[in-house]
Formats: C-alpha cells, sequence, structure tokens
C-alpha cells in the first residue's frame, strides 16, 4: 500500500523497470502497455487503468491498452482532446484528479457503467510532446495523493518512451513499404519482344516522380509508357503511383494513346489539381509491326531499325497532362521493322544546367544503336552519365522486336 | 544565380520581368509574382517575359503553364514573351511554345 515506507515503493519501482526494460524488446507495444497497466493497477491500488494514445490527426485520443477497463479499447472509444475527463488531461498537458466522478465531468459512459467513482489521469510526454494520457479509476471514493501523481508520472514516462520507440518503428517500416510499393517493378516477359529499363532516383529518400511501364493488354496490344512527374521526392512518388495506375487503367479501355492521355489528363486536373506530368506513351500492335504513339509534352522518343543508328522520332508534342483543361491530343502512327529498337528516357538523363536540352539528346543518339534491350540501357546510362552523378531522376526504358 | 523577378504595369498591361535561373527552389517565387500580377484588378493582360531567364526546367514550364491557368481562369490575356535560345527550345520540345507565347484569349 502507498504511504507504508519508501523503500517498498522504490522496491516496487525497480520491478516495474525491471519489467519495463524486459518488456521493450520482447513485446509488441500493445502486450507491453496492458502488462505495465496490470503493474500500476497493482501498485496504486487502482480498479481500473487505461492508456489513450493520440490519433494521426493529433485531434483525439484512442483507447489503446487497458486494465478493468477493456472494453473501452474493444468498443474503440476516441475522445476529441479537450473533452471528457482524458480529453481535459490532454488538452491541459496536467495531471487531473476527480473525487466523484458523474456526467458532466467524464464523457465515457463506459466508465459511468463500470461505476468508477475517483479518477486520476497524467500526460504522456514525449520528446516535448503530448502523445496520450494514462488513468486509473477506483470503484471506492479515493483522494488521490501528491506521491500517486509521482508514481503515475513515472509510469507514464516509462510508456512514452515505449510508445515513441515503437511508433517510430512502425513509421520507419511504413514508408520503406510505401516507397518499394512507389518503385517501378518488374517488366513482364512479352513473346517477341526483348525488354529491358533503369531507374535511379534523384533524391536521397530513394523514390521520385519518374516511371516506366510495360503491360500487354488483353487485346494483344502492348503499352509502352515513359513519364515524368514535376517535382522530386516522395510527394511526386505519390503522385506518380497514383498517374502510374490510372494511366493503365484508361489503357485497358482504348488502344488508341491520344484518347488514353485525354482520359488521364481529365482525371489528373480533377483530382490532382496542382500536379503536372510529361508522358509518352505508345501502344504496339499485337504483331509489332506498328506502334500508335502520343506525347504529352515528353522527349522525343528514339527508334533504331536492326543495325542502324537511333534517331528521333517525329512525334509532335502535345501539353504536358495536368496543364490545361481539355487539351487537344493526337497519335501518330509509327512502322516498324523486324528487329527494330525504341529507347525512351526521362530529362534527368540528358538534361544539364549549362548545356543546351539539344545538345544532350544529340549525344544521346549519337551513342545509341539498334542492340539488345539491355545493352541499350547500360550504353545509354554510361555515355549521358559518366562525369556526374544525376541530380534528377532518371528512367530509361529499351524495346527490341525480337528479330 | 537568384532569381530576380520585378513587376511593372503599363495601362491595362502588368509585365512580370524574369531574370536568372527557375528550378525547384526559385519556382514558388516565380509562381507568387505571376499570381499576384494576374490578381491585379486593374490588368486586362497579363505578360512574362523571359528574356532574361539562363535556365528553365520543367518546374519552371509548370509555373509558366500555371499562369496560363490562372489568366484564363480571371477572364485576362496573358502570354510568354522573350523566350530564345536554350528556354525557346525546352519550350518547344515539350510542345507547350505555341500554347504560352501566342495569346489564345
Amino acid at each position: 500500500m502507498i504511504g507504508k515506507g519508501s523503500d517498498a515503493d522504490a522496491q516496487k519501482l525497480r520491478y516495474l523497470e525491471v519489467i519495463t526494460d524486459a518488456a521493450l524488446s520482447q513485446l509488441g507495444l500493445e502486450d507491453l502497455l496492458a502488462e505495465l497497466l496490470e503493474r500500476v493497477r497493482e501498485l496504486v491500488q487502482a480498479d481500473t487503468a487505461a492508456i489513450l494514445l493520440v490519433d494521426s490527426s493529433g485531434t483525439e485520443l484512442i483507447a489503446t491498452a487497458a486494465s478493468g477497463l477493456e472494453q473501452d479499447v474493444r468498443q474503440g472509444v476516441r475522445l476529441p482532446i479537450g473533452q471528457g475527463f482524458a480529453g481535459t488531461v490532454a488538452a491541459r498537458q496536467e495531471p487531473i484528479a476527480i473525487e466523484r466522478v458523474d456526467h458532466s465531468n467524464v464523457l465515457n459512459p463506459i466508465l459511468v457503467n463500470v461505476g468508477i467513482t475517483s479518477l486520476l489521469g497524467v500526460p504522456m510526454v514525449s520528446g516535448g510532446q503530448m502523445i496520450g494520457v494514462l488513468h486509473v479509476g477506483t470503484l471506492a471514493p479515493r483522494k488521490f495523493t501528491r506521491e500517486d501523481v509521482e508514481l503515475l508520472r513515472l509510469v507514464a514516462d516509462r510508456a512514452s518512451l515505449a510508445t515513441q520507440a515503437r511508433l517510430s518503428r512502425l513509421d520507419r517500416a511504413a514508408a520503406v513499404a510505401l516507397q518499394r510499393s512507389l518503385l517501378p517493378g518488374r517488366l513482364p516477359a512479352v513473346r517477341g519482344l526483348d525488354v529491358a529499363a533503369r531507374y535511379v532516383p534523384g533524391a536521397e529518400v530513394g523514390v521520385g516522380g519518374d516511371w516506366y511501364d510495360l503491360f500487354l493488354l488483353p487485346s494483344g496490344h502492348v503499352g509502352i509508357v515513359i513519364g515524368d512527374v514535376a517535382g522530386h521526392g516522395l510527394h511526386a512518388a505519390v503522385v506518380m503511383g497514383r498517374i502510374r495506375s490510372a494511366l493503365r487503367a484508361y489503357a485497358l479501355e482504348t488502344a488508341d494513346p491520344a484518347d488514353v492521355l485525354s482520359r488521364l489528363d481529365r482525371k489528373v486536373q480533377l483530382f490532382e489539381p496542382d500536379a503536372m506530368a510529361t508522358v509518352a506513351y505508345a501502344v504496339l500492335d499485337p504483331d509489332g509491326t506498328a506502334m500508335q504513339v502520343s506525347s504529352a509534352g515528353h522527349l522525343p522518343v528514339l527508334v533504331a531499325e536492326q543495325g542502324k543508328p537511333a534517331q528521333t522520332l517525329d512525334v509532335p508534342p502535345d501539353l504536358p497532362v495536368g496543364a490545361y483543361r481539355g487539351a487537344p491530343r493526337r497519335s501518330t502512327r509509327v512502322e516498324l521493322g523486324a528487329g527494330a529498337c525504341l529507347f525512351l528516357y526521362t530529362d534527368g538523363l540528358v538534361e544539364r544546367p549549362d548545356r543546351s536540352i539539344m545538345v544532350g539528346i544529340k549525344a544521346l543518339v549519337a551513342a545509341l544503336s539498334c542492340a539488345p534491350a539491355d545493352t541499350m540501357c547500360a550504353t545509354a546510362m554510361a555515355t549521358m552519365l559518366t562525369d556526374r552523378a544525376a541530380t534528377d531522376d532518371v528512367a530509361v526504358l529499351a524495346v527490341r522486336r525480337r528479330p | 544565380m537568384a532569381l530576380q523577378l520585378s513587376t511593372h504595369r503599363s495601362g491595362s498591361d502588368v509585365t512580370v520581368a524574369v531574370d536568372g535561373e527557375v528550378d525547384l527552389a526559385t519556382v514558388g517565387e516565380l509562381e507568387s509574382a505571376v499570381a499576384a500580377a494576374v490578381a491585379d484588378g486593374a490588368a486586362t493582360t497579363v505578360i512574362v517575359d523571359v528574356s532574361g531567364v539562363k535556365l528553365l526546367d520543367s518546374a519552371g514550364i509548370g509555373a509558366l503553364l500555371k499562369g496560363r491557368r490562372q489568366a484564363d481562369e480571371r477572364g485576362r490575356h496573358y502570354r510568354v514573351i522573350g523566350a530564345a535560345g536554350i528556354v525557346a527550345e525546352v519550350l518547344r520540345i515539350t510542345g507547350v511554345y505555341d500554347h504560352l507565347v501566342n495569346d489564345a484569349s
């Protein structure tokens, strides 16, 4: 019992510390908090103990762990910060004790139904930020002492530390998973085509707004995409993910690339008002002898006939996607001989601050000739990026009709 | 190299003169200047003079296009003047030259 002597308290606290430290490495967050609450109840001689954590919006508390009040967690009790008992503790960021609970000072009907009479709550603070509330309750009326408050604060600190560590780990894991999903995937094997690609993100975060895509449509046509969302880093990558996905959906509906890009444009203008992207989209006929190409402000696609050097395709560029409502779009038909090669790229490959982009494109054209797809990618990257690391994203895609 | 912007009005024409490099770091300033010119109640035509621009990347093109959209929404005329050399090249190759340089309104 509290007050029986500081040695007993110190021992109990040490016991608590041991439990917390060992549990950190073994238990999941919810289990750890539940364990902690069991000990707190014992220590403070309370009938209930609960932890509520601030949600991602920062405006509500969510019941996360409870001892004696498991219904709170099961029923997903949420409390706006500033309302109810826990909400008030969170808002004031200081301990609050209530001797007699009633509907005026408590919002949570479960507390009242269970028959809680007295409550003591303390804020959980980590790194100067309020991340939750820890409270204990008793069925019999109770005047909580300063020692009770101090003990609860100590436990709250331990719980905060553990919570913050776990959440950071979860955040990082979530970020990594999201990043991976945004990276260009493995290219499918399409009969009759030799395909290869490279992607180098410009930003430290490892993802960016550039992408390439290639897919076999049910009709037998093959969609070939290169794109560049304006901006860089995670934000551009997230927008890119949506655009990449939407293009695929529209590609299923029509084999006309200008039509696909127009639909994509409409969608982007409505749902991503500030986004802009350049895209080159080619649709290869099922027999591979010709393709339709549409360019939304993208740099010229390169083509090379078997055994011949590369040249730029004469496809007139329309406006980038997201630039202007109702922008007209055109498709250009291009014939391809057996063994012909295509090379698509983003401006990171050819752009340099001190140099005209035409010079860069000329250098690329001079370096490339029709070859196995992977060789073309390697040649392009080696030629254009020898003397510097790319500061902008670089994505390249090479496609060769198998002779 | 820094970006320098100056805005002046001549009758009902507002001209935003742009000098220097427009890239991710400086594009925000350009966007603000153009938005302010479009919002100017006394203006019927917004002109963006890029003759002093040394470098224009996709972010810069985006800003110029955004200005055109905003001008359209406010019923203003809008055109980009002074595009030359590598700036004109990059506007042409991305298919935005006619759209920005020719006053369609």
